[in-house]
């Protein structure tokens, strides 16, 4: 079926360009030194970006939750989906009102999972959605809303790359399928944090012009984001890392057993047999 | 219905052009004397309490705080940007980053950045006060049905789980386990996870009965797709046209483009799902006098910032520190953001009298 | 109309056929009950209906169905809802929204009605069913009754011609099943709708039906067709048509006032003089240490005052039950036996030793409970493992033998390396007794126990818990179900309003309580007969004095005398 190819291709385009977008939109502290050596009247400025970044990043959420619903839209996955969401909130809400170690945060755990077994689309609409419902549970809409549900559904999507990786070790349901995810998730405890500071540095340093010389390179802003990063938040982020490990090594050999046996009874096949 | 509130609550569209509005002054302007205006009026809208609905038992967002990161702010440019001519102090030694001029620019700079962040968390924690979660959900466009039906699922779904929770606490203890200890209590998650599952599994069972959600809807044309990406083109290469040296009028008109397609796509989509919409909340004249304000207020923003240029709202404080530019007219403007507090002060008053 | 063609379905799990050769049809504006043990096919016949099944659960199909014109496999469950309306077992798991009103509404959104439209057939739907009072509620402030009946509406909105009903007060307890029967009732007199129900309880649903389909379960052949011939061909049936069948009488007795009929017909409503004693003495004479004691226990929560000075003695090697209106303070009570809920007052004692300070998780090794839910007791790999895991958390060894051995006497042990979830109501409630009753406990409370059991598996339920007390075990039993009591329990006590008001005998205590007596009883009124066993007994010494009567029937004749054999065939 070449138009299903066709629709297959422009989806995943559509799931890149946006993933793109969202890249640049968070990556824009290190371009801005460039930009402002040509003020022009009406340009953007930096007081602007962060507005105008979580317009862009939100657009882009929109985007692939748009083009992700898809993998839900049939009632079982929706259903599915919907408790998941609920059972991350619900997760959430345990971690606000019981601080664990550090940015230690258990939603994690079942976003990479459902990444995993249910692939990308499944995975960033899971992220995604548990962050938008535990904000408006929690009365936590705000400007970062966009931000964390873009990378909260990065942390599913990507997860969906360890799927065919696992398999083609012959490795699943073993101890290196464990460690795999393990990593994976002591991987994204640190990025998560790194990546949501980009969007919350701006405020915290200030005046850009001022504290990024003119022609600043984009290695020495780089090396500046990681003097902060390492000052501000890696022993942070080292506790969600070490949560995520904890709880991806204890769990996920059992909650994978049972989100298989329930993989099986959503997806299957009906056959009329002949008389 | 909320005992205690007898005036009925704004359109959700009130709320969320109110905080669009407050996220636009704050990023078009960095005057500091507006920007204490915008405090003033949020934090008056704010301390008014819920109007009508009331989105859950939020507790208020505590000033203290708000204050505090104005201080920070402050405190923390001060330290970090040595740049400025009225000198405070100056920090001895090595240290990186501390060493160096303290001065009143960085001070007020810092100060000004505060009271932008304070002003953004405390608008949106009145929209989180005043905006209950079905009518937020209503606000989603039709495209997103079954995202929407996600969250609500996901929403009716919390209580539930929480008693559930209570119950495998229970069946737990009554099999001998103590609940003490990270193993002991990680031994709750997993009845919790296949509870949830068997949960969905029924759920999901009862959607199909009732014929939610025909697949049908939902598959997007190519067409809209190539829309789609289009539109991502356009916003990069208005992000990309600053490198180029375009002018800055050539980038918003991409970025506005970009939106546009975004925005009809979206419409097309909607009308290709079918669903009617039976609590849509009239909107009413209070509705429309609450709005007024902040949107003659944001048209009053996007006109002089894209048309006349900046004079009239830029203010920096570095080199040198100057008293910033204030013009009454401004401020009246800005009180519009009071309009919903107003309209509410001004309706219980005529049901008193 | 609803009509089966030669079908037959099996699962893709599954090597036999769950629906063998199904040719039957359901006239329209019928109410049909279909019945048959658990495991014999009722929810997937059902969901069979409105296309379910095969496009939910996936399967083999043969043969073709026809409901009101349409082929639910080709027009999928999506087209038959707007034809079928489907209730489910479970209240709680019903509903995607937090209010009645819009969950309703939410139904009506998705048919795409115009909004006027929809707040009419709301309100029209709610006063038919007569719960228009529940329209701004929220759901979970609901009990479960009012939740099935909301159920029901939500599916009525959507103004089907066939309501199909699984099971619909299985998940209920004994009042709010009365409540949702009654109204079914009311719907099935308007003859609007074909009513299709699953249910066990056939006793409260007989006189109305008008069409009874049997499945028998194992891959025999479903029978279908006008009750009374189809429950001559049935083994388990209510304890009054059975006597029918005994007594060789024709038509079948469906109520109680046609029972009554049937013993004035025959000349056996005033034939014998029962002056059986109390049966079973209150307290062991050989034992006079009670093993549980309570002493003026009171509970409170908040202002309401749930359990009041409650005093109660439990003697070993025997079975008390516990009844009671919704609300009564029953459930409370062996929550505060646990530890729990906090005792505002008294104190309990285990042996003499007072439990105060003790925390649940220790009380647990000496005291057993099952809660009303057992599958919130199980999430284990297998069912082993289950029993091994109280064990553990108990810091005992863990005994693989002496685990199986108790598996074997619940008789699951067959079971033992399956996933406890994937089993039959009544065998996951054997696997969750296993794991309360491996540290073997001195005490066993029960809640509810024979919810969405069969009949079969209430028997079982029943010797098994006889074994237990035998052995020294006192079990105490909360409960709504009064034929089940009463082949049960040494002892009744009755709860109203947090205070024990009756406790006795079961059948001095019933009569003496305003709960609603068992069918039996309503019978002979006047007599002491807790089973049919007993009424069949007596029946026999009665006719054995008797002259002959002409019109007595032939078959009551020739089984008069033996009549214990006869009762094992």
């Amino acid at each position: 079926m070449s138009t299903g190819r066709l629709e297959r291709w422009m989806s995943n385009l559509v799931i890149l360009g946006s993933t793109l977008l969202g890249c640049f939109s968070f990556l824009y502290p290190f371009f801005t030194p460039d930009f402002e050596q040509s003020p022009s009247p009406a340009g953007i400025r930096v007081s602007e970006m962060p507005l105008t970044m979580t317009l862009i990043l939100g657009l882009c959420v929109i985007a692939l939750l748009f083009e992700s619903q898809q993998s839900t839209a049939n009632a079982r996955f929706v259903a599915l989906m919907g408790v998941l969401v609920a059972l991350n909130s619900v997760l959430r809400y345990i971690e606000l009102a019981i601080p664990g170690p550090g940015g230690f945060s258990p939603i994690f755990f079942l976003i990479i999972l459902s990444g995993y077994l249910f692939g990308a689309r499944f995975g960033f609409v899971m992220g995604a959605m548990t962050l938008f419902v535990s904000a408006i549970l929690t009365g936590g809409v705000g400007p970062w809303l966009p931000s964390q549900m873009f990378t909260a559904g990065w942390v599913g999507m990507s997860a969906a790359i360890l799927s065919p990786l696992v398999c083609h070790l012959g490795w699943q349901g073993k101890v290196g399928e464990t460690v795999v995810l393990a990593v994976f998730g002591a991987m994204w405890g640190l990025l998560y944090g790194a990546i949501m500071n980009l969007w919350s540095w701006p405020f915290l340093i200030g005046p850009a012009d001022q504290y990024w010389q003119p022609g600043l390179s984009f290695a020495q802003t780089l090396a500046r984001y990681g003097v902060f990063y390492l000052v501000t938040s890696l022993a942070w982020d080292l506790g969600r890392s070490f949560g995520n490990v904890l709880l991806l090594v204890f769990l996920a050999p059992v909650t994978l057993r049972v989100l298989r046996r329930f993989r099986e009874r959503f997806i299957f096949v009906y056959l009329t047999a002949e008389v | 219905m909320p005992e205690g509130h007898t005036s009925t609550p704004f359109h959700g569209w009130v709320w969320l052009t109110w905080m669009t509005t407050i996220l636009l002054c704050v990023s078009l302007t960095r005057n500091p004397l507006y920007l204490v205006v915008v405090w003033l009026c949020v934090a008056i809208v704010h301390a008014a309490g819920g109007m009508g609905e009331l989105a859950g038992g939020n507790t208020p967002f505590p000033f203290w705080l708000s204050l505090l990161v104005i201080l920070v702010g402050a405190v923390f440019n001060a330290l970090t940007v040595h740049v400025g001519e009225r000198i405070i102090f100056v920090l001895p030694g090595n240290l990186p980053f501390l060493s160096g001029r303290v001065t009143w620019e960085a001070v007020v700079y810092g100060a000004t950045n505060g009271i932008a962040l304070s002003v953004i968390l405390l608008a949106f924690w009145v929209f989180n006060r005043n905006v209950a979660i079905s009518s937020f959900l209503r606000m989603l466009p039709r495209a997103f049905h079954s995202v929407a039906i996600v969250a609500s699922i996901a929403i009716t779904f919390v209580p539930l789980l929480q008693r559930e929770l209570e119950q495998i606490q229970e069946a737990q203890v009554i099999r001998g386990n103590d609940l003490s200890g990270f193993r002991n209590k990680l031994a709750l998650l997993l009845p919790l996870l296949i509870s949830s599952l068997e949960h969905a599994f029924q759920l999901a069972e009862v959607m199909t009965a009732r014929g939610f959600l025909k697949s049908s809807e939902l598959t997007h044309a190519a067409i809209w797709r190539g829309a789609f990406l289009g539109g991502f083109g356009l916003m990069l290469g208005g992000w990309l046209s600053r490198f180029w040296g375009l002018p800055g009028w050539a980038a918003n008109l991409l970025f506005v483009a970009a939106l546009a397609i975004f925005g009809i796509v979206f419409l097309v989509e909607s009308r290709q799902v079918h669903f009617t919409v039976y609590r849509s909340t009239r909107f009413r004249l209070r509705d429309a006098l609450a709005m007024s304000g902040p949107v003659l207020l944001a048209v009053f923003f996007v006109f002089h910032r894209f048309v006349f240029g900046e004079q009239l709202l830029d203010y920096t404080p570095y080199p040198v520190l100057t008293r910033p530019p204030f013009k009454p007219l401004v401020a009246c403007l800005l009180l519009g953001i009071l309009n919903p507090f107003l309209v509410t002060l001004f309706q219980s008053h005529d049901s008193v009298s | 109309m609803i009509q089966f063609h030669n079908l037959s379905f099996k699962y893709h799990s599954h090597q036999r056929w769950v629906i063998r050769q199904a040719n039957f049809a359901i006239p329209s504006g019928s109410f049909c009950l279909i019945c048959g043990s658990s495991g014999s096919g009722k929810s997937t016949l059902l969901r069979l209906m409105n296309g379910l099944v095969p496009h939910f659960s996936g399967g083999i199909l043969e043969g073709e169905i026809e409901v009101e014109g349409l082929n639910p496999v080709q027009a999928g469950p999506g087209k038959m809802s707007q034809k079928v309306g489907f209730v489910f077992q479970d209240p709680e798991t019903q509903f995607l929204l937090d209010c009645v009103e819009d969950e309703i509404a939410f139904n009506l959104e998705n048919a795409a009605m115009p909004a006027a439209q929809i707040a009419q057939r709301i309100t029209d739907t709610l006063q038919a069913l007569g719960i228009a009072h529940l329209r701004r509620r929220k759901l979970e402030s609901l009990s479960g009754g009012e939740k099935q009946k909301v159920a029901i509406a939500t599916v009525l909105s959507l103004a089907p011609t066939i309501l199909i009903l699984d099971e619909p007060t299985s998940q209920l307890d004994g009042q709010s099943a009365e409540e949702v029967l009654s109204l079914i009732q009311n719907l099935a007199r308007q003859r609007r709708l074909t009513i299709v129900m699953a249910e066990h309880r056939l006793d409260r649903l007989l006189h109305f039906t008008d069409w009874l389909v049997y499945l028998p379960g194992h891959g025999e052949p479903l029978l279908a067709g006008e009750p009374r011939r189809i429950l001559n061909q049935m083994d388990t049936v209510p304890p009054m048509v059975q006597l029918g069948k005994w007594l060789g009488y024709q038509p079948l007795p469906l109520s109680v006032s046609e029972g009554r009929q049937m013993l004035c017909n025959l000349g056996l409503d005033k034939v014998y003089n029962n002056n059986r004693s109390a049966q079973s003495p209150l307290v062991n004479a050989d034992v006079p240490m009670p093993v549980l004691s309570l002493e003026n226990v009171s509970v409170r929560f908040g202002n309401t005052q749930a359990v009041s000075q409650v005093n109660l003695q439990l003697y070993a090697s025997q079975i008390a039950c516990l009844m009671g209106v919704n609300g009564a303070g029953k459930t409370s009570l062996l929550r505060a036996i646990l530890g729990l809920v906090a005792l505002s007052e008294g104190c309990i004692r285990l042996l003499s030793e007072d439990l105060r300070g003790v925390p649940t998780w220790k009380r647990s090794r000496l005291i057993g409970y099952l809660p009303q839910d057992p599958n919130a007791l199980l999430y284990s790999e297998t069912v082993l493992e289950e029993l091994l895991l109280t064990l553990r958390n108990h810091g005992y060894p863990e005994d693989i033998d002496k685990a199986l051995g108790l598996l074997e006497r619940l008789g699951v042990s067959a079971h033992a390396e399956r996933y406890p979830r994937d089993l039959s109501v009544g065998e996951r409630q054997r696997v969750a007794l296993g794991a309360i009753l491996i540290t073997q406990p001195l005490v066993l409370l029960l809640d509810e126990p024979t919810r969405g059991l069969d009949e079969k598996a209430k028997t079982n339920l029943a010797q098994l818990l006889r074994s237990f007390a035998k052995q020294g075990m006192s079990i105490l039993v909360v409960t709504h179900d009064v034929e089940f009591m009463l082949t049960l329990a040494d002892r009744l006590l009755i709860m109203e309003k947090g205070r024990i008001i009756q406790d006795g005998s079961p059948l001095a205590a019933l009569r003496q309580s305003n709960l609603p007596p068992a069918q039996l009883l309503q019978l002979f009124p006047d007599q002491e007969f807790r089973t049919l066993d007993e009424v069949w007994q007596t029946m026999g010494e009665a006719l054995s004095r008797m002259p002959d009567r002409s019109d007595r029937p032939a078959s009551l004749a020739c089984h008069s005398d033996g009549n214990r054999l006869l009762l094992q065939e």
